[in-house]
């Protein structure tokens, strides 16, 4: 990052798959701006999408919308998305299923990619909290 | 997306993304679109932007489908964005992925 001065963006998005790309868009210009290198841009927006994707397919029932948080500064970018799911127990590690299998790589992905994860269960809302190292 | 049928192979092109959102239409107009002499799938990724674990998803489901009829999918000209998912995901053990 050319500044010292951290970067952040806050925004909420619907509750659905077709609103998961346009947040990640939205994602990419903020880091763009904030003279994030390409690589680790494209990291980053991976794993977003696997995150959103994943609050919103489990969001049976709710229709509360996705917050995101991110913060770039020189060194790294933390992102934070909250759910309104009843949220899931974090695998300690995530792992590939079978090559056959169609679903249940989003989590390997964001763990492959990112460099820090936490995930935070709570009652009525749960955040995954992502860093990525620059 | 365009269509094609070349022989015993269908060809698939134009695919600007891949993601949660279109994964599901883009296995269906697939499948929908195999005639009963196609049993390979040519998809070309050169303009595919983003592809995410759902998208990953509609590619096995056409890769089980191509192999029941004793066939393969061959994914041509990944972007380097695409080719980073399906090197994590060990993708390329599935898939024939040509650079051409």
């Amino acid at each position: 990052m050319p500044e010292s001065r951290p970067h952040r963006l806050s925004f909420t998005t619907t509750c659905s798959l077709d609103q998961v790309r346009p947040a990640a868009r939205r994602l990419s210009e903020f880091l763009r701006t904030a003279g994030c290198p390409g690589e680790a841009m494209a990291e980053c927006e991976m794993a977003l999408v696997e995150a959103c994707n994943n609050a919103v397919i489990h969001a049976v029932g709710q229709t509360a919308p996705v917050r995101i948080e991110i913060v770039a500064e020189p060194g790294a970018v933390t992102m934070e998305i909250t759910d309104h799911t009843p949220g899931f127990p974090w695998p300690q590690p995530p792992t590939l299923p079978g090559p056959e299998v169609e679903n249940g790589r989003g989590l390997f992905l964001i763990t492959a990619v990112m460099d820090e994860v936490e995930y935070i269960r709570g009652s009525r809302q749960n955040t995954l909290r992502l860093r990525k190292l620059l | 997306m365009k269509i094609d049928i070349q022989g015993d192979t269908l060809r698939i092109s134009g695919l600007k993304e891949l993601g949660a959102a279109e994964s599901n239409h883009f296995r269906d107009e697939a499948r929908a679109a195999m005639g009963k002499d196609q049993r390979n799938l040519e998809i070309d990724l050169s303009q595919t932007s983003f592809v995410d674990s759902c998208g990953l998803g509609a590619l096995i489901a056409l890769h089980k489908t191509a192999c029941s009829r004793n066939g393969v999918v061959r994914l041509m000209n990944p972007k380097p964005s695409v080719s980073q998912i399906l090197q994590l995901t060990r993708m390329h053990r599935i898939f024939e992925i040509v650079n051409a």
